[in-house]
């Protein structure tokens, strides 16, 4: 056996409280027929055993005095004692808004049945509404503060409540014991009883059910089950034919439904017999209240024997019948479960993706491996390959189970793969790309908002104009709030003008210009970007020799701020703005400022010999002509300006990343 | 009128909470001033009674509490006031709406045949009225705007967690001995902004809820139609999709459902979308016995809605019958931890309840400051 088994088994002989059960129950199962709850740690079934005789508990028993067999085969038994081996119980209340005329009762009961669980054994509570919750967790009673008053609302979730507490399994080495104090009737559960009994079947635990106000409401209804209010309604509307409802709509059923024989709970009666225990209804002149149910039920449990078998002889697989019984003594009782059922499936293997294949590339995302997702970005040798990936993509992110900014920064990722090409990869690179800004729309508005910064991020870095201007103009509308989304806007329009696409586009007409500085106008009403919308303005400005407003711009922008390439750029076109204005001397101490402030920087170190060999200073000029052909270039704040926003991507990726 | 009123206090364990409608009017301002944890507080130990005599003070006195206001700050006492009103609605989280008084009596025709009509006498407690206040208050005192519109928006999240569709839709199905009481808050709410597309997915989702009832009635027909002119909208396809699936769902079309899940998924990240998309799936594949692929939709499920209970319950179920004990058990402590995690299953039908934080906070922060 590779897993484990674990189940438990009991029987209990007749007791006044089961003369009690049977006379409520359907037919108990043969005597000494021995329905075993049983525990399998590995390979051995641990099976506790109720024996009574008449009212009493037999107590004298030896393993040598029982017999059990498995799906018909004998099994070799050893005893151990009962009082050795520690018990958890799950105490479930239904507060579903249908039991809030029993609240009081209710948390009393619970109370009650926390307090007498012994303190060598331990108590959990959850209730049962639209919602199971667990209120109290297992641990000693002693360790467990008392109950506030339980407070009704909500469906009532029940079923899954009991497969819930079925399937639960405190502790190896102790038996559990549920106390389900509910009506049974489910109003909200997916749930049915034939999924409880099928977790009856797998489960450890004994269960037993009480009701609280579910009976056959006196002599009127026979064998029709009603609850208290239902009892009530009926009798209300057929006083009078005037019948007031309430308007809660949405109960997605109520189960079994109102005129429900007693046979529509045969199944979870079943389920609780299968572990051993019962339902309990509440009956004129008994006391079947939760708590006095628990504390006889719990008496026995504490006094079963416990038997131990290593199973031998029978498949694991399927369904096992259980029957214990004391040879010796055929008039002893034994009530308990009557089978257990292991069905082994093998866990789906773990595959390894191939490498530059879409799963590869997710599992570096998922992982969070920056290394291995660059691995896998490059994976792609062909453009055929990219293509392959930029198109498979949105399928296989559909199931994936990552976060949702991780799914969205691969996307990026993977789309600026395919930008940076040309043909087809290029435009399912854009396609995907639109792609994940309808995705981001349904999702959220953050995640839109994060996303366009990111893209336009991408989109400025790679210059592509006639790509990125409809694109971020969209993203700019969809959050007109956002300056930095109006700043990447201008500067890919700007771009037209400068970079690759100037021979397609031409000059600027008067009308784009205006357009331009209206948008560099709308980027620089905002604090965060009122600078940078200046300074490059102003560039625009000079580029088309307009040198005197460029000088305006610039000296709006000012020279504050801890923006330095941001700072570099303005010393920079400032030099240039006043040698257009014939200001040689300014703009040979604007070029040194800029140099000054990103030492090494070529742009500023070629500015400034160009300008200093025009104006006399020869010596200068060469010796800086030397420095720039022979030593290490520093870091160029120039490089940045033309990618706009892309200065920014490392940034913009990892608050997209972030996101959930 | 003594059955109506007892229904309508409903033996909730709230308590009349103001002596009479006087006490309501400094509860407001305090409100205005921005005391939200306290009055809210008091709200919801209100009863029937108490926010009936909330909704008189709003009638009569909120008026000229908002003119004394002056120019200058009417507009901010109105969206106060309004907002209280949504608040004070929302208090009683499980109380109904609305009592409905089942009438039977004899209908003589003109050919003198006599016939049984049954029909119901209709009664709306305070809390849609309050709503019904807040919105004639705001649609009565200036063009549309992005602050009525999230106002609507948090109304829509209201009247969704009361789950009561004939606030929003009024009764195209039911019959009512007298039809005018009807409400029909969407209306209101979609003349004031017909662009906004949650207003049409909750129109779709009111037929759409109804559809839960015993036994079940007509409506899914409209809900079907609404649903399906959603899918191409760029903000709700998403959801129109999903909620279209869990109709189809529910009426055992299980192939087109399983579509939807598809297109739904396609369209959105929502989480809560997803959640039920592939939770949906899980359950028609368990159906079908297709045991493997349904545990791949369980866990996906719960990879976006970690401890959902919907999925939780399904997973352990599964996992229990092919002999993974361990880790179905640790499913269900972990499910049942409290807070329990929010299950979109459980909550569909309460629509736009699931951004009801997001709404009070922007309209709180626009009053109050």
């Amino acid at each position: 056996m590779t897993t484990r088994m674990r189940c438990v088994a009991i029987l209990t002989a007749a007791s006044a409280m089961s003369a009690v059960l049977a006379s409520q129950t359907p037919a108990a199962s043969p005597t000494q027929q021995a329905p075993p709850t049983f525990r399998v740690a590995t390979d051995v079934v641990t099976v506790p055993v109720f024996v009574h005789a008449g009212d009493a508990a037999v107590g004298s028993l030896s393993t040598a005095d029982f017999v059990l067999t498995d799906n018909g085969v004998p099994q070799t038994i050893q005893r151990v004692e009962s009082e050795a081996v520690p018990t958890d119980v799950t105490v479930l209340v239904e507060t579903s808004r249908a039991m809030r005329a029993s609240m009081a009762p209710l948390t009393s009961q619970a109370q009650r049945i926390v307090a007498r669980v012994q303190p060598t054994d331990r108590v959990e509570v959850l209730t049962i509404d639209s919602y199971v919750s667990e209120i109290r967790a297992l641990r000693s009673p002693l360790e467990q503060m008392p109950l506030a008053r339980l407070m009704p609302g909500g469906m009532a979730s029940v079923n899954d409540a009991l497969v819930l507490a079925l399937l639960r399994e405190p502790d190896d080495q102790r038996r559990h014991l549920i106390v389900a104090i509910t009506d049974s009737i489910d109003s909200m559960s997916e749930s049915t009883f034939d999924t409880v009994r099928t977790a009856a079947r797998r489960s450890s635990a004994t269960l037993e059910v009480v009701w609280q106000t579910l009976g056959d409401g006196g002599a009127v209804s026979g064998q029709m089950l009603r609850t208290e209010s239902e009892l009530a309604l009926s009798e209300q509307c057929g006083l009078s034919q005037r019948c007031e409802v309430t308007s809660r709509f949405f109960t997605p059923h109520v189960w079994p439904p109102p005129g429900r024989p007693r046979a529509a709970f045969e199944v979870l009666r079943e389920a609780a017999a299968i572990t051993g225990g019962a339902v309990h209804q509440p009956a004129t002149f008994t006391d079947q209240v939760a708590v006095r149910v628990f504390e006889r039920l719990y008496d026995d449990y504490r006094h079963a024997y416990v038997l131990r078998y290593a199973p031998s002889g029978v498949p694991r697989a399927g369904v096992h019948e259980i029957v214990v019984t004391v040879p010796r003594h055929p008039s002893y009782e034994i009530r308990a479960r009557r089978s257990y059922e292991i069905d082994e499936a093998p866990a789906p293997a773990a595959t390894v993706p191939a490498a530059g294949s879409i799963e590869a590339l997710m599992a570096a995302g998922a992982r969070g491996d920056d290394s291995a997702l660059a691995l896998a970005l490059r994976q792609p040798r062909t453009a055929t390959d990219l293509v392959r990936l930029l198109r498979g993509f949105p399928d296989a992110a559909r199931r994936w189970s990552g976060d949702v900014g991780h799914e969205f920064m691969l996307a990026l990722r993977l789309a600026a793969e395919g930008l940076t090409q040309s043909g087809d990869a290029r435009d399912e690179g854009v396609v995907l790309m639109q792609r994940y800004s309808a995705l981001a729309r349904q999702t959220s508005p953050e995640l839109e908002r994060v996303w366009y910064a990111a893209t336009a991020a991408i989109l400025d870095g790679v210059l592509l104009p006639t790509v990125s201007v409809p694109y971020i103009q969209h993203a700019a509308d969809r959050f007109p709030d956002e300056p930095r989304l109006r700043l990447a806007q201008a500067i890919a329009v700007d771009q037209k003008w400068h970079i690759g696409d100037a021979a397609i586009m031409g000059a600027p007409k008067d009308g784009d210009i205006r357009a331009l500085l209206e948008l560099y106008g709308r980027a620089g009403v905002a604090p965060e970007t009122h600078q940078e919308a200046l300074v490059r303005s102003a560039f625009f400005l000079h580029r088309l020799g307009r040198d005197r407003e460029a000088l305006d711009k610039l000296t709006a922008a000012g020279d504050a701020g801890s923006d330095t390439s941001l700072r570099f750029w303005r010393w920079l076109v400032l030099g240039q703005v006043l040698e257009g204005l014939g200001r040689s001397d300014e703009a040979t101490s604007a070029f040194r400022s800029a140099e000054r402030l990103s030492p090494g920087a070529q742009s500023a170190r070629a500015a400034l010999m160009v300008q200093l060999a025009r104006h006399g200073g020869d010596a200068e000029a060469r010796a800086l002509a030397v420095e720039i052909g022979t030593a290490t270039s520093g870091t160029d704040p120039w490089l940045d300006y033309w990618v706009g926003e892309g200065r920014r991507l490392s940034d913009a990726l990892e608050r997209l990343k972030r996101y959930n | 009128m003594a059955a109506i009123a007892s229904f309508m206090v409903g033996g909730m364990p709230s308590i009349h909470a103001l002596r009479g409608p006087q006490d309501g009017l400094p509860l407001l301002e305090r409100y205005a001033r921005g005391e939200f944890a306290a009055v809210e507080r008091q709200l919801q130990t209100l009863d029937e009674d108490g926010r009936g005599d909330l909704l008189k003070m709003l009638k009569h006195a909120a008026p000229s509490w908002i003119e004394t206001g002056g120019a200058t700050d009417r507009a901010r006492r109105r969206l106060a006031a309004a907002t209280f009103a949504l608040e004070a609605a929302r208090a009683g989280e499980w109380d109904d709406w609305k009592l409905l008084q089942r009438d039977v009596h004899q209908d003589t025709g003109r050919g003198g045949t006599t016939t049984i009509v049954a029909s119901d006498m209709l009664f709306w407690s305070a809390a849609p009225q309050l709503i019904e206040w807040g919105c004639l208050l705001l649609r009565g005192a200036e063009a549309p705007g992005p602050l009525e519109l999230r106002w609507h928006l948090a109304a829509l999240a209201v009247a969704q967690r009361s789950e009561d569709f004939e606030f929003l839709i009024g009764s195209p199905f039911e019959p009512r001995s007298d039809p005018s009481v009807g409400i029909m808050h969407l209306r209101h709410a979609m003349q004031r902004f017909p662009q906004e597309t949650r207003f049409r997915l909750a129109y779709a989702e009111a037929f759409a809820s109804r559809l839960f009832q015993q036994p079940p009635k007509s409506g899914a027909t409209e809900a079907v139609a609404e649903f399906s002119a959603l899918i191409d909208d760029p903000d709700v396809g998403g959801e129109a999709a999903m909620r279209l699936g869990i109709v189809l769902f529910r009426q055992r079309n299980y192939d087109a459902a399983r579509a939807r899940m598809d297109k739904a998924e396609e369209l959105t990240r929502d989480p809560y979308v997803r959640y039920l998309a592939r939770y949906v799936r899980g359950r028609i594949l368990e159906g079908q016995h297709q045991t493997v692929a349904a545990e791949r939709e369980y866990r996906t499920a719960l990879a976006v809605m970690p401890r959902a209970q919907s999925a939780s319950v399904a997973l352990a179920s599964l996992l229990a019958q092919r002999g993974r004990r361990e880790e179905a058990a640790r499913l269900s402590v972990d499910a049942t931890r409290t807070p329990v995690a929010v299950d979109p299953w459980r909550e569909h039908v309460h629509g736009d309840d699931r951004f009801w934080p997001k709404w009070i906070a922007a309209l709180r922060a626009e009053f109050a400051r």
